[in-house]
């Protein structure tokens, strides 16, 4: 009775346009009032879910990447790509695909990947006569990638809301290799559909142009490396290793790069502290949720309902997918992992899946619901700077969202894929 | 009157944001020089992580009330976008007073909270724990004072918070 009245409410307070973390937190607090709970403990949920020291990686890391950004790396990773992808078929799609992997590695956020790989790619698409609809679709399917490849502040949420020690280091090594299978799924989807409408294939720019572009990106790759590293010999925790990477990030951008000045770093300081606020709100609302859900007993029902329907391991993570991927049609990639991981990590680890494995599943599943309609971030946006409507987008893209699936369902029935680096690293 | 109100607000908004950016940054300081203390001074600071969560939850929060006068919350605007301009103003008006509400609740369960806690004592600070709650009710007075003044506009002016539909797709800068 008490969880029809949670998800009914919150639906209900959703789809009046209910910012989503005030109508987490009001929908707890009407269960709580129904269940004759102090109401108080909302808030105090609320606030125990942010008061979380691994958190503080999240405000670290979108500085990092929104700084990268601003400095102009986006064109440079572009010519990179240009000069190893750019003369296949249909060859800007396949370096826009490359270009999106690279600033994944600098930057773990979808929205600034297909921001940034939308600006400075779609204009050169459309000259060369591709579609808009075509560019739309590569742009923000390949943006996904950047949530697989470290480092990848949604990976924090996850860690933190596993509840278990799940190591961040971990989780950012087991990322690469799905992240790569992921983008070179889109690559050849891209290629097909370019051979069959037609694109022209790129010109080899010569070598110069490339040496030139890797010369300047080095500096702001290496912030991955010096996370990365940084986590994986000790040296660092994740905090430390994100807080370092923005510093490091700020000397690149002001002394090497020469793009940053004391406005832009205003700009870009006052834009990360947007993102934050707003993903620590939901965080700390959809504790709020899940403290009332597990109050229900929802995640201890569901399982034991999922295990009468079945025993079979790959119907019961088919099961836990399809869920995920039909709640990330209409809901936010980080209130989804606050919720749906105290409720589905037990079951899948249960299953002899690795909480590692699992939560590299979670971050394909849910970035695919970030491309999908009705509700996603990267579609709504992707397709404003494409400057189509998402009518249009979603007509084409189809091809691109099998390549995601396949992919998806890759990752999660081979844990090898996933966990081959983290295993090799003990 | 509330368009002087909001342009104050915006002002508030903006001071908030700058304030946000400068706990970041100095966030970034603090943590910066409990690596430099450990590997160089071979002292580690035992305040500097709990000192830094503090100032994050303070400027996320404050940011986070800021972010109901910009906009830049999550939602989702479907319904509203393809309802009737008179059934559309009707759910923005419901939608921002369950937001003022919210508001509301965070000042008057933040203060029993912050209260609550005042005697127990952040351990590697030496400070009230309440330093950690009280920016729930400020918040919530801010997000009271963000909303409420959209809200009044609205019932005075209809249409004075319809977003224009480019902008408000464009504008959530994603948490993904």
């Amino acid at each position: 009775m008490e969880v029809a009245l949670l998800l009914v409410l919150l639906i209900l307070l959703l789809a009046i346009g209910v910012p989503v973390a005030f109508s987490l937190f009001v929908a707890s607090v009407a269960t709580l009032y129904a269940l004759d709970i102090p109401l108080a403990v909302s808030l105090q949920r609320m606030a125990a879910g942010i008061s979380i020291f691994s958190l503080m990686a999240i405000p670290f890391f979108i500085f990092a990447g929104d700084l990268m950004y601003r400095s102009g790396i986006a064109a440079r990773l572009v010519n990179i790509a240009d000069a190893s992808f750019g003369r296949a078929r249909g060859g800007l799609g396949q370096v826009n695909i490359g270009a999106s992997m690279l600033f994944g590695a600098v930057s773990g956020s979808a929205i600034a990947n297909v921001s940034a790989m939308g600006s400075t790619i779609s204009p050169l698409m459309e000259e060369k006569g591709y579609d808009r609809d075509y560019a739309v679709n590569v742009n923000i399917t390949a943006a996904i990638v950047g949530l697989l490849i470290p480092p990848s502040h949604n990976m924090i949420i996850y860690a933190a809301a596993s509840g278990t020690a799940v190591s961040i280091g971990d989780l950012f090594l087991a990322g690469i290799i799905p992240g790569i299978l992921t983008g070179a799924m889109l690559m050849i989807v891209a290629w097909l559909v370019a051979r069959r409408r037609g694109y022209p294939a790129g010109i080899f720019p010569g070598w110069r142009p490339f040496i030139k572009a890797v010369v300047f990106a080095i500096p702001g790759l290496l912030t991955a490396i010096i996370i990365i590293g940084g986590i994986l010999s000790g040296i660092f925790t994740a905090t430390e290793s994100s807080a370092i990477a923005v510093l490091y990030t700020i000397l690149v951008g002001a002394l090497v790069y020469r793009t940053i000045g004391f406005t832009k770093f205003v700009e870009s300081a006052v834009s990360s502290v947007r993102i934050t606020a707003m993903v620590l709100l939901i965080i700390g609302a959809a504790s709020s949720f899940g403290y009332v859900l597990a109050i229900l007993d929802v995640p201890t029902q569901l399982a034991s309902g999922i295990n009468t329907l079945t025993d079979n391991p790959i119907l019961i993570l088919l099961i836990i997918n399809v869920i995920l991927l039909l709640l990330g049609t209409f809901m936010d990639m980080s209130p989804l992992i606050v919720i749906t991981t105290p409720i589905f990590l037990p079951i899948a680890v249960s299953l002899g899946v690795d909480p590692v494995h699992f939560g590299i599943i979670m971050m394909l599943n849910l970035g695919i619901g970030l491309v999908t309609p009705p509700v996603g971030s990267v579609l709504f946006v992707g397709a404003a700077i494409g400057k189509i409507s998402v009518e249009q987008t979603i007509k084409t893209i189809w091809p691109f969202y099998i390549a995601l699936v396949v992919a998806l369902g890759l990752i999660t029935y081979i844990p090898a894929i996933s966990m081959a680096l983290p295993n090799m690293m003990k | 009157m509330i368009a002087r109100l909001t342009y104050y607000n915006g002002y508030l908004a903006k001071l908030l944001l700058w304030i946000g950016g400068a706990g970041l940054f100095a966030m970034t300081l603090i943590i910066g020089w409990q690596v430099f203390a450990r590997y160089v001074l071979n002292a580690s600071p035992s305040w500097a992580e709990q000192l830094s969560l503090l100032l994050m939850i303070w400027y996320a929060l404050l940011a986070a009330a800021a972010g109901f006068h910009e906009g830049f919350h999550i939602k989702i605007i479907a319904l509203q976008a393809g309802a009737s301009t008179r059934n559309a103003r009707i759910l923005r008006i419901v939608a921002e007073i369950v937001v003022v509400m919210s508001g509301a609740m965070m000042v008057v369960w933040g203060l029993d909270l912050t209260y609550i806690i005042s005697s127990h004592v952040i351990p590697s600070l030496g400070i009230s724990r309440s330093w950690a709650y009280a920016p729930l009710p400020i918040a919530g007075a801010l997000i009271v004072l963000f909303s409420g003044t959209r809200l009044a506009g609205e019932l005075l002016y209809p249409g004075f918070t319809a977003e224009d539909e480019i902008d408000s797709v464009a504008m959530p800068v994603g948490d993904a």
